[in-house]
Formats: C-alpha cells, sequence, structure tokens
C-alpha cells in the first residue's frame, strides 16, 4: 500500500464528510427521532410571546388568519404564506393542525420551516397525522403542550387536542375541555378550536354529542375546525355554528374578523 | 407495560445481541486455532467435520457459510446513532448485510429511543477497486423502525387503507467505500465507508415538491468494515 496514497484518501474522505456534516439535516438518525432544534423548541410559547404586551390590551376588534391541513402541500403552503404576508391587517395566524403526513421528523422541520416565513406569530393545533410515529412526542417538543389555552384582548382561545385513534384513547379529555371554556375572565368571546370536527368517524356517537352538549353548556356560538381539507359553515346539530378550514391547496384564506357584537368570517380566494 | 421497561427490555437485548456477535467472532477465532469446543453448542453442530468420499478421494470439510465475513459499525444512516452490521460476501458484487440500530435520549439524544433493523442490499460496480482502493456500491435498504405508533398492518378500529404502514422503509442508496489490506490474526482487510441513502417517503416529496430539494431526502452514514480471514 502506498502510504501516501492512503492518509491522501482517508484525510479527503475525513474533509468531504465534515463538509456534508455541515449541512445538519444530512445525518439523521432516524425518521422517527425526536430530537428538535433548539430555535423551534415550544414555538407555540414563544409565538404567543410575541403577541405580548399587545395581547393583555383591553378588547378592540382585530382580525387573524385561520389555515389548516398543510400536510406536504409544501409549495401550497408556501404559496399561501406569501399571500399572508401581503396582507398587514392580521394580528396572528391559527394552523388547525395535520402539519404533517406520516409524522416523519424532517416533514415537522420542513413545516417549521415554511411556517417561519410567515411575518406574524402562528399557534399551531395538533392533528391527527402528527401523532403517528412519535409524533405526538415531537409536536410537544415543537411546539408545547396539546391542550392549551391563551388570551387576546379579551378573547379566549381553547386549543383543543381532540385526537383519538392515532392517540390510542378512546375519548378525548372532555374534562379539560369543559374547565378550559369557562369564561373566568369576563372574556368578551371564548373561542374553541379543534383539528376534527364531532361528526368525524373518530367520535362515537357519545362524544360527537357531548361535543356539542359541552359548547351549548357554555353558550357558545362558533366551533373552528380542520381536518375536512375544505371550507364549511354550519350548524349540524341547529345551535352552534360550526366552522371548517380549506387545506392550503384549495387557496383560500380564512379570516377570522373579531368585532364588539360579533365574529364574522370571510373567505378570501387568492 | 411501561415505556421505561419496554426501553430497558430493548437495552437488554440489544447488549445481549452485541454479546451474542462477540461469541461469535471468537467462535470463529478460535476455530481457526482447532480449539472449537469452546462454540456454543449450536455454532459446534453446525461447523462440526463433514466427510464426503468422491471415488478415490475423502474430503474433509467444514461449513462456514453461517459466519459472516464482514463486521461492520455505522454512524447515523437513519438506523440509529451507531448500528452494528453483520455481512456476506454472497458474490464479488451482491454482498448484502444485516444491521442493528440504536438511538435514545442517552444515545444520540431522542426524546424517544428507536431500534432499527435494515437490511443493506449492496451492490459493488466493479470488481476490483478503483485506483487500487476505491469500491463504488449501491443498492437497497429495507428498515425497519420499532417505537411509539408505528405498523405494518393498521389496528382495527381504523377505516381500510386509512394510513400506509410507516413501520418499514425502503432507501435506494449510493456509496463507496476505501478498503486496505491489513494482517491481522482475524482480519485481512479494513474498510472506511461513505453512503448517502434516502426513505422513500423523502424521496417522494422531493419528485413530488417543489420546497424539498432532492438533497432534503439524503441522509448520510460513515462506517468501517473488517473483514474476516
Amino acid at each position: 500500500m502506498n502510504p501516501n496514497f492512503s492518509v491522501k484518501a482517508v484525510v479527503s474522505t475525513i474533509v468531504l464528510s465534515l463538509l456534508f456534516l455541515a449541512c445538519d439535516e444530512v445525518i439523521e438518525y432516524s425518521p422517527y427521532q425526536n430530537i428538535v432544534k433548539s430555535k423551534w423548541k415550544k414555538q407555540n410559547i414563544s409565538n404567543y410571546n410575541k403577541l405580548l404586551p399587545k395581547a393583555n390590551e383591553p378588547f378592540t376588534p382585530f382580525r387573524i388568519g385561520l389555515i389548516a391541513d398543510s400536510h406536504t402541500y409544501y409549495d401550497e403552503f408556501e404559496k399561501q404564506v406569501e399571500y399572508i404576508n401581503t396582507r398587514d391587517d392580521l394580528d396572528f395566524i391559527i394552523h388547525l393542525g395535520d402539519i404533517t403526513l406520516s409524522a416523519n421528523s424532517r416533514e415537522f422541520n420542513w413545516y417549521s420551516d415554511v411556517m417561519n416565513k410567515i411575518k406574524i406569530p402562528v399557534i399551531t393545533l395538533i392533528g391527527n397525522h402528527d401523532c403517528l410515529g412519535n409524533g405526538y412526542d415531537i409536536y410537544s417538543e415543537m411546539f408545547g403542550e396539546s391542550n392549551f389555552f391563551f388570551e387576546y384582548k379579551d378573547v379566549k382561545f381553547v386549543m383543543f387536542d381532540d385526537i383519538i385513534w392515532e392517540k390510542k384513547v378512546s375519548d378525548p379529555d372532555f374534562e379539560w375541555f369543559d374547565k378550559a371554556l369557562v369564561n373566568d375572565s369576563d372574556y368578551k368571546y371564548v373561542l374553541p378550536f379543534a383539528h376534527i370536527p364531532p361528526w368525524d368517524q373518530q367520535f362515537t356517537v357519545g362524544n360527537e354529542f357531548l361535543y356539542n352538549q359541552i359548547l351549548l353548556r357554555h353558550n357558545l356560538d362558533l366551533s373552528i375546525h380542520g381536518h375536512g381539507h375544505s371550507y364549511s359553515y354550519s350548524q349540524p346539530y341547529d345551535d352552534v355554528h360550526y366552522l371548517s378550514v380549506p387545506s392550503p391547496e384549495r387557496n383560500q384564506l380564512i379570516i377570522l374578523d373579531v368585532q364588539p357584537d360579533t365574529i364574522k368570517h370571510e373567505v378570501i380566494k387568492y | 407495560m411501561t415505556e421505561k421497561k419496554k426501553n430497558r427490555i430493548w437495552d437488554v437485548l440489544l447488549i445481549g445481541f452485541m454479546m451474542f456477535g462477540a461469541v461469535e467472532l471468537k467462535a470463529q477465532a478460535d476455530a481457526d486455532d482447532s480449539t472449537w469446543v469452546e462454540m456454543p453448542r449450536m455454532l459446534q453442530k453446525a461447523y462440526k467435520e463433514r466427510i464426503v468420499v468422491i471415488k478415490n478421494d475423502t474430503i474433509t470439510y467444514r461449513h462456514r457459510w453461517f459466519i459472516p465475513g464482514q463486521y461492520k459499525l455505522q454512524y447515523a444512516g437513519s438506523i440509529g446513532l451507531m448500528s452494528i452490521g453483520f455481512g456476506y460476501a454472497i458474490t464479488p458484487t451482491y454482498q448484502p448485510a444485516l444491521f442493528f440500530g440504536y438511538l435514545s435520549e442517552n444515545f444520540g439524544g431522542s426524546k424517544n429511543s428507536v431500534i432499527s433493523i435494515s437490511l443493506k442490499n449492496s451492490f459493488y460496480f466493479t470488481k476490483q477497486p478503483l485506483f487500487k482502493y476505491f469500491k463504488p456500491y449501491g443498492g437497497l435498504s429495507i428498515n425497519w423502525g420499532n417505537t411509539n405508533n408505528t405498523f405494518r398492518r393498521l389496528p382495527d378500529y381504523y377505516p381500510k387503507e386509512y394510513y400506509f404502514q410507516n413501520k418499514v422503509h425502503f432507501y435506494p442508496f449510493l456509496g463507496g467505500e476505501l478498503k486496505f489490506a491489513i494482517h491481522n490474526r482475524y482480519f485481512d482487510g479494513v474498510g472506511v465507508y461513505t453512503e448517502f441513502s434516502a426513505m422513500d417517503a423523502y424521496l417522494l416529496e422531493a419528485i413530488r415538491t417543489e420546497y424539498v430539494k432532492p438533497h432534503m431526502a439524503l441522509s448520510m452514514a460513515i462506517g468501517v468494515t473488517f473483514y474476516l480471514r
């Protein structure tokens, strides 16, 4: 063996390897790995913090954008992000879940990468696809708790994790939901958000009934969901209005317009 | 069973397997010294002398096809922080290897641990190394991932074909190895390799979308191979 050649070969192999190590994603220990980059940890909390101190101000009318089910529609999602960035009337965005297709680790990274191109803060709910593999734990690392609520200008936003099959549970945590919906601080509105609407096949007849019943108990008029991939606005159980948010491939953006006496919504085709 | 207990069982199984590998290696070494009595009984049986008489010739032989000729240690490559592999040179070009990889919070920094089993089907492009040492190769890996909520068959409560299975994934790969001859009692060669693989799901997104560029689907592995005499 020519010692000079082998030394050269080994050195160039190491240098090449280090070069590739520089682009961080190329080293992957497993597609199921739960390793979240520090800049992307607990983003729901860091993004909410960006809304402060405005979030603590007394109520004034505001508008937010609603998106959902971006899965791996990255090109359509980027187009949506581009459109959102042309508007300056929105305070923040809520993504109603299903940010991945199979909850593989890079899908979470790719979502965070595109989502962070939005100039205003984004709050991300969990979806059923995000619970496959180690998705539930990756979501918790990347965004925070899956059941949470926050206030913004005297409106209480309740984000409910109602995933059943993928989490291998028989019922969502309705006790938490019921407590979270209590208007405990003279909020102007309490708004529930959940990925799966109650009429979906994941809900048993009992769960479907209970979901609507809890909203009635708290005198709520509007419940907002993803999962269906298309826009709808209806009263399937007579009283409460259910708003379904479309996925990015529909080229639509839902604007929620929170007024002093009513909450309106607009469907913008871009 | 709690998650911790499950993890511990996997740890024990993994360590057990590594020890088995070591015993096997030692058994092979001992066999060369004709002191193969110390081998595990199962191997003794398989490795015992067999005699065949063809016309006037008596041929004595021992089976050794079951003893892997290649021992690999790999970093990354989507099958754990580290993985150990056992390879066979079935032909000069087709040389498959079976890998066992591990990833956990203390071993790779993933909050969830993953056990991977991978069948790496490598095909060498040239019979003789290029530039004396370089052997390019490529092929297809079949990787099994064992962690939370992976499944081959959907649990009963899902409607038919609600999800595609997420336990087994295919990874086409390309790589290269620098192989050097060494003078050792047990090994006559050592190789250093680097390879790039792409998971089927990532590859699909790289083809289907503009956002995912081809390089974003790649996963790199670095490893060493020891070739048994």
